[in-house]
């Protein structure tokens, strides 16, 4: 079961996919920490400490296009993380 | 109307703006179960993401700042000041050395001492005020060892 079809289970079944907020707070809190050093760096920088793209560029000193396509390859794989546990615990 | 699932990079920018998405797009999310879940999904990892504390450094950074940087010696200039003053006192008393004199000669020996000895005290009472305010500052900036 890929994860396409993972989520289209979900969404036919909101009920089991209840999530709690506390709990996937600490479920992608461990998956931040597994992440490359520079995408763990770009989604604190950037979510955390709520910095623009412009003060983040200023900082790492990467392109604009390659912060948000870092960020964009960041939250991707900790949407799998999160979706993976799941898929675990429902097997 | 949006006919094809949203793509992942549309998704993000929908969950992690403030902004309101376009009509389109929020049409076709109201109408995608599919979407509406991957949706979720996503605003719940930035809420998540959001949640998570703020980095802090496991040393001490004032100390490790101060421990870089260079301490150079402060540089003794040589000031003409101190000449000039004397000059500016040493030289009217020079010129005028016979009329001091003669100013003076009027005046009872223990006058004169009393304003001495008055005069003494007055500076050594604003040196040391000038003294105690200078610890006082060392003291608020913190660096005074």
């Amino acid at each position: 079961m890929d994860d396409m079809e993972f989520t289209e289970k979900l969404a036919s079944n909101t009920t089991a996919f209840v999530l709690d907020q506390k709990e996937s707070s600490v479920i992608v809190g461990a998956a931040i920490k597994k992440l490359p050093p520079i995408l763990k760096t770009l989604i604190t920088l950037y979510h955390t400490e709520d910095l623009s793209y412009a003060e983040i560029q200023q900082i790492t000193n990467l392109p604009e296009g390659t912060i948000k396509s870092y960020l964009f390859r960041a939250r991707k794989a900790l949407k799998e993380n999160l979706l993976q546990r799941y898929k675990k615990e429902e097997l | 109307m949006i006919s094809q699932h949203l793509s992942e990079e549309k998704l993000q920018m929908v969950a992690g703006s403030q902004q309101v998405a376009d009509a389109a797009t929020t049409q076709h999310i109201e109408s995608c179960a599919f979407c509406q879940e991957q949706l979720k999904v996503y605003k719940l990892i930035v809420s998540a993401i959001n949640d998570q504390p703020k980095a802090v450094f496991n040393f001490d950074l004032a100390d490790a700042v101060l421990q870089q940087l260079q301490v150079t010696p402060a540089k003794k200039a040589f000031s003409l000041r101190p000449f000039i003053i004397a000059a500016f006192i040493a030289i009217p008393l020079y010129l005028f050395r016979k009329n001091f004199l003669v100013l003076t000669s009027g005046i009872p020996a223990s006058f004169l001492l009393l304003s001495v000895v008055a005069s003494i005290v007055i500076i050594v009472i604003n040196i040391f005020k000038l003294y105690h305010t200078y610890q006082r500052q060392m003291e608020q900036l913190n660096i005074s060892e």
